[in-house]
């Protein structure tokens, strides 16, 4: 369907604000409330969405509160069957947080408004008034009153993914090709399976920009590393000093490969895409500067070696990762970051960081230690991303900054399929922004759709490439 | 009617600290004459969970569990 955007200058329609053959996306999609509140519609609530990890819930009614778009969901392992289940975050009779804590153990959920009840299943228990002669006398039927439960759940590898469109792909059918990258990027330093656990509380801030800012452009966005973390680059203070600090491709060059960026325009999903061209695993290189670390790792390393000896890893393998899985999930090995819109001009951002589930304590708290200092809120590579994505909202919506376009056409016309690749996969150059504009093709392909059946890859035949 | 142990006193603003620390193994009454024994305190000072024994309005209920609203609650009995 052709779907039009208010806007101050009256309705357009949606198609109108990119424009494929110049490659520009308008300012306008990126502020506009119209565009937003359809996003939300559109994207959110069809799309499959990150809420986190299993290691977050390890024992019977362990929760903690997550989000699906600007809505809260509240993720928890039942007391009585330990399965994990997602529910809006809004009680059944007037719509009050039923859960107001970030993560804990509960026997129940109670509301603070009328102390409507649920247990760890989402089913209501109880309620005020509930057997009194002048209220409900009994008659309330708390079968029909529970939580409202998402359409869709998976626990992939360890991940909680989820989506309230009944009517979605699988998860795995949604993944497309990056379905095994995921999988490797949950499994343990030893090559083992959802080998991972995460750092608790995860670390979570807003920015005041736009959520498709960094969600759609920081993966992969090669040429501002350069610019952008030029002096931590200078600095070397990566966990694998010169190697992931300054000269931070030499380990994955250690296999030989060929290095694109590549996006999905059918699926949205993309960012790097280290081709290995050789089976196996390359000998481990000594980096921590913490006493101990390296003897783990490189213990964990010849299990590793020996599991991918005759395979070739999948793309994002050796460390060598950073996608986005649509709409706002960045993999990035075990750096995890997570974009939810809050507003048009507000995103909350939070940072997963994923360890060996049974590495002993030094190892753990080496780890944490290096991604608090990399890439935390007050990280190193944090605080120079968050000063572009800051300035970039205020500086785009002016009544005059907001008529022009984005430039999205580093590498436009340059791409390329390979035979029998699935879907609509493109290489492009690895300083290209190949990825950003399969973004906006899955992104305008979501928007314009009246349901899964006109999306990829419900619908097999799609062709949802813009450019 | 069971005898109301008077060193629980339900009400008022300390009344509700102690209906949050009540522990599990003590009997309650309730407004309809039923009697269960605490198996879980949520400790939200809101809900408690009973085993019933007694519940001469809903017979059904004896040998349940179930969550109860501390509206519904009379007393801690012997």
């Amino acid at each position: 369907m052709d779907l039009s955007v208010r806007t101050s200058k009256g309705d357009k329609f949606l198609r109108s604000f990119i424009d494929s053959e110049k490659g520009t996306v308008n300012r306008e999609l990126y502020i506009n409330q119209d565009v937003f509140e359809q996003e939300m519609e559109q994207i959110y609530r069809r799309c499959w969405l990150f809420l986190g990890h299993e290691s977050q819930l390890r024992n019977p009614g362990d929760f903690f509160v997550s989000r699906m778009g600007t809505e809260e969901v509240l993720v928890v392992r039942d007391r009585k069957d330990q399965k994990i289940r997602a529910f809006l975050n809004s009680c059944r009779h007037r719509g009050e947080k039923v859960c107001r804590y970030d993560q804990g153990n509960s026997l129940i959920f109670t509301c603070p408004f009328h102390a409507w009840t649920y247990d760890t299943s989402g089913r209501l228990v109880g309620a005020a008034g509930q057997n009194s002669p002048q209220g409900y006398a009994g008659d309330l039927k708390k079968e029909d009153w529970g939580l409202t439960e998402v359409a869709q759940f998976t626990n992939y590898y360890g991940t909680l993914w989820a989506t309230w469109d009944k009517d979605a792909p699988s998860f795995e059918d949604y993944l497309g090709p990056f379905a095994e990258s995921v999988r490797y990027m949950c499994e343990g330093s030893d090559g083992v399976d959802n080998g991972l656990e995460v750092f608790t509380p995860f670390q979570k801030w807003r920015v005041p920009t736009n959520w498709k800012v960094p969600a759609f452009t920081s993966s992969r966005d090669p040429e501002h590393g350069a610019m952008t973390h030029r002096s931590v680059n200078a600095a070397a203070i990566g966990p694998m000093r010169e190697l992931q600090g300054g000269d931070r491709s030499r380990k994955r060059q250690l296999i030989e490969n060929i290095t694109y960026v590549c996006g999905d325009h059918n699926l949205g999903h993309g960012g790097a895409w280290t081709k290995y061209l050789a089976p196996g695993i390359a000998e481990y290189v000594d980096g921590w500067y913490e006493d101990g670390v390296d003897d783990y790792f490189r213990e964990m390393h010849v299990k590793k070696m020996e599991k991918y000896k005759d395979r070739i890893v999948p793309p994002q393998g050796h460390d060598a990762g950073h996608f986005c899985v649509f709409p706002n999930f960045i993999m990035d090995a075990w750096r995890w970051r997570i974009w939810h819109p809050h507003e048009v001009g507000v995103v909350e951002r939070w940072s997963l960081f994923g360890v060996d589930k049974d590495a002993p304590k030094h190892v753990k708290d080496a780890v944490r230690h290096y991604v608090m200092r990399y890439n935390g809120p007050s990280g190193a590579t944090e605080s120079d991303d968050m000063e572009n994505w800051n300035y970039v909202y205020p500086a785009s919506r002016g009544a005059v900054a907001r008529e022009w376009d984005y430039n999205f056409a580093n590498g436009l016309g340059h791409g390329f399929q390979e035979d029998g690749a699935p879907g609509a996969l493109v290489f492009n150059g690895n300083r290209s922004e190949e990825a950003h504009r399969a973004r906006f093709s899955r992104w305008l392909a979501f928007m314009e759709a009246e349901s899964w059946d006109d999306l990829y890859p419900i619908k097999s035949d799609a062709n949802h490439r813009l450019w | 009617m069971p005898e109301i142990l008077k060193e629980y006193d339900l009400r008022g603003v300390q009344g509700a600290e102690i209906f949050r620390d009540l522990t599990p193994g003590l009997k309650l009454l309730l407004d309809d004459g039923a009697i269960g024994s605490i198996v879980i305190n949520p400790a939200d000072g809101c809900y408690i969970v009973l085993d019933f024994t007694d519940s001469p309005a809903e017979a059904g209920r004896s040998g349940e569990e179930e969550i109860v609203y501390f509206e519904e609650v009379v007393g801690v009995v012997a």
